[in-house]
């Protein structure tokens, strides 16, 4: 996908006007210059990509709303990497993976994450360990001490969840 | 390509969407009975519509599944718990009642960075485009080229950052191309290639396909090019120039052609019109390859490659490739 010209040029006036604007709003929310200049930079990405482009009348408000879920995600992304570089220290030099692999099973963590964000953290796990795991819903519904009923719904929940995730976003 | 794409979908009737995953959510129990598994079978046969709301649904699992296949299942839930604890409320802080958080990211290996969208001309991964410019000159950008351009009155100066063009001159006298090794002067009324960075090329290549080129280096004297002849330098030290082989335009027609190439050489010229990471296994690379092959669609170009060769392409996950030995 390539921007059309027209797009670049309100999108570049925008980058010109609230760039500063930006970083700022970023840089108290995550404490740290370069980050904040990292995510900007990804607020106005994120813009050229839309296909709609909102009439901006707004245009900080517009910006406020992406740069919040970039920082979010960033925050989850970052926590991610945490524990799993935790869970690596119990590993023999040996076995640790390199840093290529490490970033695959981050990159495809942090995407089935992104798709499960804002399920309760027992609905992901009914879905989990359904879907990860292979356990029947019986097996769910012992192990998390549930009725099968529940897990039942739960399941059609982290459905209809991931769907919209996926296909109405 | 990557996991969770839902490129160009179709809004599906949220009624059959609804059915669709009842019905999966009935025959993953672990539980159904054979009644029920075919009552779900003829579901499925008796509308495109029914079908294609059930492919996305086992096309979701896939993804969950691709997506924790390189560690265990439990690490990849403990993990994705770790994950989603972050506090909501550290998030919201200063960004109060504000959007929901979607769905959609921009991961590390696609993040484009600003400066190079908005230098004067910038492909992507897989594009090839055409410009004319006003002075006279016609270009054309091969994928993830990054070229700027300074005209002043008298002259025009591209500068090729990195990537490939081809460029025409038809007329004017004075323009150039400078890349990070020297700067290059086609004559008007020639032809010829620049490329700048690319794999299995350190440094700066220019061919000379019509008319006479000549190249400025440091301080040494300018090498002259005529059609036909072809140079590799780098910023202090240049070979011979040596023949141009005649598939070096096939790119602008969205083509690769081959002459008893190394496998790994052609998987390294695909590899840059294909998003993602690919990857030759040093076992096969040096199988000869000889044919052409589109560049517009690599993966069938790969696809034609395992047929023809003892070669097989093993997806790591949707985005990264490893062709090896079938």
């Amino acid at each position: 996908m390539h921007p059309s010209s027209s797009t670049r040029s309100v999108i570049g006036e925008l980058y010109v006007q609230h760039h500063g604007w930006v970083v700022q709003l970023l840089r108290r929310k995550l404490g740290n210059q370069e980050q904040a200049l990292d995510l900007a930079q990804d607020t106005f990405v994120r813009m050229l990509r839309t296909d709609t482009h909102p009439s901006l009348r707004e245009p900080r408000a517009y910006l406020t709303t992406i740069a919040s879920r970039l920082c979010g995600q960033y925050f989850r992304r970052q926590a991610l990497e945490r524990a799993y570089m935790e869970s690596l220290t119990a590993l023999e030099p040996e076995h640790v993976p390199s840093p290529e692999a490490r970033l695959l099973v981050l990159e495809a963590l942090d995407a089935v994450g992104q798709v499960l964000d804002g399920l309760g953290s027992k609905v992901r796990e009914v879905f989990l360990l359904s879907q990860l795991d292979g356990l029947t819903y019986p097996q769910i519904a012992e192990r998390m001490d549930l009725t099968v009923n529940v897990v039942q719904k739960a399941m059609l929940k982290a459905y209809r969840h991931c769907y919209s995730a996926v296909y109405a976003a | 390509m990557s996991l969770f794409e839902s490129a160009n979908a179709q809004a599906l009737d949220q009624d059959v969407v609804e059915q669709a995953m009842l019905w999966m959510v009935t025959l993953q129990s672990g539980v159904c009975s054979e009644t029920e598994r075919m009552a779900c079978h003829h579901w499925r046969k008796q509308s495109a519509v029914h079908e294609a709301a059930w492919q996305r649904l086992t096309g979701l699992n896939r993804d969950v599944r691709e997506s924790a296949q390189l560690i265990a299942p439990e690490s990849a839930r403990r993990l994705l718990k770790a994950r989603h604890a972050t506090s909501r409320r550290s998030l919201l802080k200063g960004f109060a009642g504000l959007g929901v958080v979607m769905a959609t990211g921009v991961s590390v290996h696609e993040r484009v960075l600003l400066p190079q969208l908005f230098s004067d001309y910038h492909t992507a991964i897989g594009e090839r485009r055409t410009v004319s410019l006003s002075e006279g000159v016609g270009l054309t950008l091969d994928t993830q080229t990054a070229l700027d351009t300074q005209a002043t009155a008298a002259s025009l100066n591209l500068k090729l950052n990195l990537g490939r063009v081809l460029l025409s001159n038809y007329m004017t006298p004075d323009v150039t191309v400078q890349t990070a090794n020297g700067r290059i002067h086609p004559a008007p009324h020639s032809r010829l290639i620049v490329s700048q960075g690319l794999p299995d090329q350190p440094g700066t290549q220019v061919q000379v396909l019509a008319g006479s080129a000549s190249i400025e280096q440091g301080r040494a004297d300018r090498i002259s090019l005529q059609a036909g002849q072809q140079l590799t330098f780098s910023s202090h030290s240049s070979g011979e120039p040596t023949r141009v082989i005649a598939a070096s335009t096939a790119w602008v027609n969205g083509l690769l052609i081959a002459e008893r190439m190394p496998l790994a050489q052609v998987i390294a010229q695909l590899n840059r019109y294909r998003r993602g990471v690919l990857r030759c296994d040093p076992a096969v690379g040096a199988l000869q390859v000889s044919g052409s092959f589109s560049i517009d669609r690599p993966d069938a170009s790969l696809a034609l490659l395992t047929r023809v060769l003892p070669i097989r392409v093993q997806r790591v996950f949707g985005y990264w490739a490893n062709v090896v030995p079938a």
